[in-house]
């Protein structure tokens, strides 16, 4: 993990219904996104954990994951077998993943509530050990039994 | 040697830039299944049948074939393609790099979607003596340009700049410094088990992540980015396997007559005196991962045999479709392809999934026509 500073490119990206999505529709909260392939290995053992995350957290983060050059049904269809409960986009031509400078999958930006990078994790991380604080937004290590 | 540099760290490797030729000085061992060495010989004439199947079409569907459409004197002879179909099909260029393909549209109303495209060929197998540069036909400006140039798959500064600097250190020729990329490229493109993370799919992002173990396309597409990092005009050629090695590689050429999943791309470069030389990596690393019993060292006889031929000579049992690169699909709205290599299709103006059996279904054949 390293903390990130410049604010990020804004974009509008469809998502698997078609619906244009703006990231700005996550501006109030905490906001994972989470760039990734499905014929990535360990992006598809850790799109479980991020809904996990986002079920422990929903009061005090979204989470929002970006396809990186993958065709539509592929998506839909590695989502119907492995669905999850935050929005999935489709940057098709790579047009966002570049301009985030995004060079591994997964990588996931935590923005805060204001949209300014707290952290990037360039690597596949254990969403199932961290929960988002409520007072600060922040991302704290979960104390597992 | 290659076992030494098997146990750095693989960004170690990178940082000191390992391109050693391990060629030189490994005992010769005969190839259990004959000589490997492709010489131009008589010409075979292929038929290539590609029949695409679109199910579940909904409103506007449409598709494109790739078809072979390069022609080159030396070895390979390209002629028109036919095709029946229940759409309107009709023969497209793409501008920049003459790619040939098959466009076609069916009607919104259209049942069952279907096209047959037929492709005659010639090959014959390539070998540049390079040690005897000859009058090898100088390249244009523009060919020049176009060959030297980055695309959105392969950048050329940053990263990749940095370790063609690091490969070809030492290198006083453009022949020596094509030949010291390509052994680096063989060395370096192995998948290494304990690197997890992917690229986004171009060579920058293989070298960051350190993910070196791709397919053809992205091997030979990091051959063609050092090289023209390094100031040597190279290109991708992407084409598809059609008949068996006559060497007995297994893992080298089409097991069937049904060659769907044969695409195989490959790679040149241009030396100034030769022209273009073809080579190939990506096959060297396919010999040591397929070729029975697979899992080959690199220093198996197999594996060197290979790695000695493929700078400079091609077993041309395989077509070349194209040289492109960014390639917008005429008439689509969808994102350009980083090339184009397998048939394509949209339906509802939604890119199908080439890879997806169920929904977008296509076979092609391949069949001899040479006389015995």
């Amino acid at each position: 993990m390293r903390i990130d500073g410049p604010a990020k490119p804004d974009f509008h990206l469809q998502d698997i219904d078609g619906r244009n999505v703006p990231l700005k529709a996550f501006k109030g909260r905490t906001v994972l996104v989470h760039f990734f392939a499905t014929s990535c290995e360990p992006c598809r053992e850790e799109l479980p954990a991020l809904n996990r995350f986002l079920s422990r957290s929903a009061a005090n983060a979204s989470v929002v994951a970006i396809s990186v050059a993958e065709v539509d049904p592929r998506v839909k269809r590695f989502l119907q077998q492995s669905p999850v409960n935050f929005p999935v986009l489709l940057d098709r031509d790579r047009t966002i993943a570049k301009s985030w400078k995004i060079s591994t999958l997964p990588t996931t930006y935590i923005l805060d509530a204001n949209m300014k990078p707290m952290l990037v994790v360039e690597a596949d991380f254990p969403w199932d050990k961290v929960d988002v604080e409520s007072a600060t937004g922040k991302l704290i290590m979960r104390k597992v039994r | 040697m290659g076992e030494a540099i098997m146990n750095f760290n693989r960004r170690d490797i990178l940082k000191a830039g390992a391109a050693v030729s391990l060629v030189a000085g490994l005992p010769r061992h005969g190839v259990a299944q004959g000589a490997f060495s492709p010489q131009p010989g008589a010409w075979r004439e292929f038929q290539i049948v590609t029949r695409l199947e679109i199910a579940n079409a909904k409103g506007k569907t449409q598709a494109w074939i790739p078809v072979s459409s390069v022609n080159e004197k030396d070895w390979v002879k390209s002629s028109a393609s036919q095709w029946t179909t229940n759409g309107k099909a009709g023969a497209k260029r793409d501008p920049k790099y003459a790619a040939g393909l098959v466009h076609v549209e069916w009607a919104d109303e259209q049942a069952a979607p279907v096209i047959e495209v037929t492709s005659n060929i010639k090959v014959r197998d390539r070998a540049i003596d390079l040690s005897k540069p000859g009058n090898a036909e100088a390249l244009s400006a523009a060919e020049r340009k176009l060959y030297l140039g980055a695309t959105e798959l392969i950048p050329t500064g940053g990263i990749v700049k940095e370790t063609s600097d690091r490969a070809v250190k030492g290198a006083k020729s453009d022949l020596e410094k094509a030949r010291a990329i390509y052994e680096w490229v063989v060395e370096n493109t192995f998948r290494d088990a304990k690197v997890r993370g992917c690229g986004i799919g171009d060579i920058a992002s293989m070298l960051k992540t350190g993910n070196m173990g791709g397919k053809c396309a992205d091997i030979n597409a990091l051959y063609v980015g050092l090289a023209r990092a390094a100031g040597l005009p190279a290109r991708d050629v992407y084409g598809l396997r059609i008949a068996p090695s006559k060497f007995g590689y297994k893992s080298l050429g089409a097991g069937s007559a049904v060659i769907s999943k044969a695409q195989h791309c490959r790679s040149e470069v241009y030396l100034a005196g030769l022209g273009w030389v073809p080579v190939d990596p990506a096959d060297v690393r396919k010999v040591a991962l397929e070729e029975p019993p697979a899992n080959l060292t690199i220093d198996d006889p197999k594996v060197v045999a290979a790695r000695k031929v493929l700078f400079g000579s091609w077993e041309t049992n395989w077509l070349a479709y194209n040289f492109a690169h960014d390639v917008a699909l005429p008439g689509s709205s969808g994102p350009k392809l980083g090339f184009l290599m397998y048939p394509q299709a949209e339906t509802a103006s939604v890119r199908l999934d080439c890879l997806d059996p169920d929904n977008f279904k296509y076979t092609i054949t391949s069949k001899e026509l040479t006389a015995a």
